[in-house]
């Protein structure tokens, strides 16, 4: 065990995350297969207009949005659209499969030092249904919280009050479920338990929790200023920077989850060896 | 082992060459954008740009000559040197359109059909007739090919060589005549008809291309260009040869003959249209209505019937009519290509008869009308349409927000469609234009630069572009 008997903070939540990654490397290991399979499936759409994986995904291509789009540049502008659906097949499956491991790891990792990827696999299979109706559930309030900026007439004609206020709402949400999955996997709750947890942990750490989120969110900041000034990027090199701008979201994004991630569960953790299980509640 | 490395370097070897059109149009891409500009306008170029741009073509075509572009590029090198008046250097070029890509049988023949006319400009009348009697012969079949006799003639009849264009026009006539004969089934017969009626035309002896397309429509009457030969003599009655009465025995002789063809429907419609130009509304819309209940089926055709029973009303002033009719084509022919420019047209009439209020009232309804088609769960293409006339409404209300999500949720939900590639050129003029924010505007005339370098408009949404950046 590496943590104190204090209750998290911020600081011990980020430090706490430091000294496990750099005593135990292979806590990064499902981030970068996040990135090895985010970055395959993606380098598969992209290579859709070229023989031989044309003979497969040609035909789709040209059946939903037309054969112009297996040409260059055009395909290229496509590919981070088709990517987006690809994502969440991507994270139905192998995402929350590793989203499950790392948790995992990350107890190992804060309870007894020694870690089993197969014990993560295994924990993150077994409650897999468990996972995906709280991905599900997630992405659904999600989905809708987002709309609501674009409808309040205070703010919908102004893109950069927009922006934020979707910004600053997808965080919040975030930040209410986050713990949901750390919950499933280091307590073994079923998933009315995980969001009652989830709920009882925002309860008690809301800023701790807000900013855990908000902080590695950051990071998308400027992935989203290079968006807005990628017209002109392209200008000035070639469309294949889209491309480029896509794999660098990629690595992006496994960062920020692994962040997230690892800070929600250190706040699990924390919080049972402080207040409820007298050894980080392994199971 | 060694027999593994073998079959992995084959493998590697044929995916390379297989993602080769790829990698070409990449590099097309990058060539285009460096060289655009004087391979459209070689005459302006510097010398030292025009001669860059020549050889990144040359060494482009040698590193791609199996990309089907190639050869177009090859056409264009020609066609760059032919501008700058170096007809020895364009000869050249042209000629390894056909010697290096003889399966382009099509550029082939053009680029031959380059070569005699770079002679015809330089006044070499007999060399270029060289080139021309060999595109005839090497490419009868082709564009150019059979095209050139008119050519020929038309060049003797502008050098007011009267007895050398009647000769060259017969002999068109009867190469047509007998290209007609030889296989009067013919894809091409619609082309070679068009070609046969010019060669008569161009001499004023319409009575005679009439009755030649009538024998061939008696003589074959089977063929696909038997219906399509008497709706040409029909439209010569109605026209140059000034005999409504016979066009319109000729489209009633189409309409019982050729009842369920395109040309027998078409035919019907013209025997309103043709009531309508003689003044008499109430017969032509007689006829509309007669090729409504005929071609129930057909709702596309339909809603252009009724579309043109209330045009013909609006025409004559008999408005209130003609919004019934419009409206009729709204409620009856919802999911047709059609019926969405009705909307517009309503709200235009208003627009013409200075009524603002009306117009603005028209506009608000064809806002709903166009978002309920749009979000309906009708034809792709009727719903892109859809998404197009939501942003021109919304454009003409003057709510320039509301027409640029349109323009977004077209290029959304159908990227494919033509319209959407002209939605990004078009969101850069409501940028421009509506919300006065050229900066948003440049990085969508940037856009559609860069996504379609080659688009009809994309010389228009240049000069924009370069107008804003100065």
């Amino acid at each position: 065990m590496t943590g104190t008997s204090k209750g998290p903070a911020l600081g011990r939540v980020y430090g706490q995350i430091l000294s496990l990654f750099k005593k135990h490397p292979l806590l990064f290991l499902p981030f970068i297969l996040a990135i090895v399979i985010d970055a395959g499936f993606f380098s598969l759409i992209l290579l859709a207009p070229q023989y031989p994986f044309s003979l497969v995904l040609a035909p789709i291509v040209r059946a939903f949005w037309g054969e112009q789009f297996l040409h260059y540049p055009a395909n290229l502008f496509l590919a981070p659209q088709i990517f987006t659906y690809a994502r969440y097949v991507i994270s139905v499956t192998f995402g929350i499969i590793l989203s499950g491991l790392a948790v995992s790891l990350i107890q190992q990792a804060y309870v007894h030092e020694s870690l089993s990827v197969w014990t993560g696999v295994s924990k993150a299979v077994r409650r897999y249904i468990r996972l995906i109706v709280i991905w599900l559930i997630t992405f659904a309030v999600m989905y809708l919280a987002i709309k609501v900026p674009t409808i309040l007439p205070v703010v919908s004609g102004i893109p950069l009050a927009v922006f934020t206020l979707k910004f600053l709402v997808t965080v919040v949400v975030q930040a209410f479920f986050v713990a949901a999955v750390p919950a499933v996997i280091i307590e073994n709750k079923k998933i009315s338990g995980a969001f009652v947890r989830a709920m009882a942990m925002v309860k008690r750490y809301p800023f701790l929790l807000f900013f855990s989120v908000f902080i590695p969110s950051v990071l998308f900041l400027p992935m989203t200023a290079i968006a807005v000034k990628m017209s002109y990027i392209i200008e000035r090199s070639s469309p294949d920077a889209l491309a480029y701008v896509v794999y660098l979201r990629i690595v992006v994004t496994a960062v920020v989850d692994l962040l997230v991630t690892a800070a929600a569960s250190l706040i699990l953790l924390m919080h049972r060896e402080a207040f409820d299980a007298p050894n980080g509640g392994a199971r | 082992m060694n027999m593994r490395i073998l079959l992995l370097c084959a493998a590697c070897l044929t995916l390379a060459a297989c993602s080769g059109n790829y990698t070409a149009e990449k590099q097309y891409w990058h060539f285009n954008r460096a060289h655009g500009a004087v391979m459209r306008d070689a005459q302006k170029a510097a010398p030292e740009q025009f001669a860059a741009a020549a050889e990144a073509a040359k060494q482009f075509i040698a590193q791609h000559a199996s990309w089907p572009n190639a050869a177009s590029l090859q056409f264009a090198l020609g066609a760059m040197y032919g501008q700058r008046g170096d007809v020895a250097a364009a000869v050249k070029e042209y000629e390894r359109v056909f010697m290096y890509f003889p399966d382009q049988r099509e550029l082939g023949a053009r680029a031959l059909f380059a070569i005699g006319e770079l002679y015809e400009r330089g006044g070499d009348w007999t060399k270029a007739m060289d080139q021309y009697q060999k595109v005839m012969q090497l490419y009868p079949q082709s564009m150019p090919g059979l095209q050139l006799p008119i050519y020929i003639a038309k060049h003797y009849q502008q050098n007011k060589d009267a007895a050398q264009a009647r000769i060259a026009y017969d002999k068109a006539i009867r190469l047509y005549e007998d290209l007609i004969e030889q296989n009067p089934f013919a894809r091409n017969i619609s082309s070679l008809q068009s070609l046969y009626i010019i060669s008569y035309a161009n001499q004023g002896r319409w009575t005679e291309a009439a009755a030649a397309l009538e024998r061939m429509a008696a003589k074959y009457p089977d063929s696909e260009g038997a219906p399509l030969a008497l709706y040409r003599v029909a439209m010569m009655y109605a026209g140059p040869l000034k005999q409504p009465d016979k066009a319109l025995d000729t489209f009633r002789r189409i309409v019982s003959q050729y009842p369920s063809s395109k040309i027998g429907k078409n035919a019907q419609l013209e025997l309103g249209n043709m009531s309508i130009m003689q003044g008499d509304v109430e017969q032509a819309q007689k006829e509309f209505n007669t090729a409504i209940d005929k071609y129930q089926d057909d709702a596309s055709l339909c809603a252009v019937a009724q579309m043109s029973i209330a045009a013909a009303l609006e025409r004559s002033k008999r408005w209130d009519e003609a919004l019934a009719e419009y409206r009729r084509v709204l409620t009856t022919y919802p999911g047709t290509m059609e019926s969405l420019q009705v909307p517009l047209l309503i709200a235009r009439h208003y627009r013409m008869a200075n009524e603002p209020d009306e117009e603005r009232a028209a506009l608000q309804e064809a806002v709903s009308y166009f978002h309920k088609a749009a979000t309906s769960d009708g034809r792709a293409a009727v719903k892109a349409a859809a998404w197009d006339s939501l942003a021109e409404s919304y454009a003409l209300l003057g709510q320039w927000n509301n027409a640029i999500g349109a323009l977004d949720m077209l290029r959304e939900k159908h990227p494919g469609d033509p319209r959407a590639e002209l939605a990004l050129a078009r969101l850069g003029i409501f940028y421009q234009e509506g919300l006065k924010n050229n900066k948003k505007a440049g990085e969508y005339y940037a856009q559609f630069l860069a996504r379609y370098p080659d688009h009809r408009l994309a010389p228009v949404i240049r000069d924009l572009y370069e107008k804003i950046k100065a």
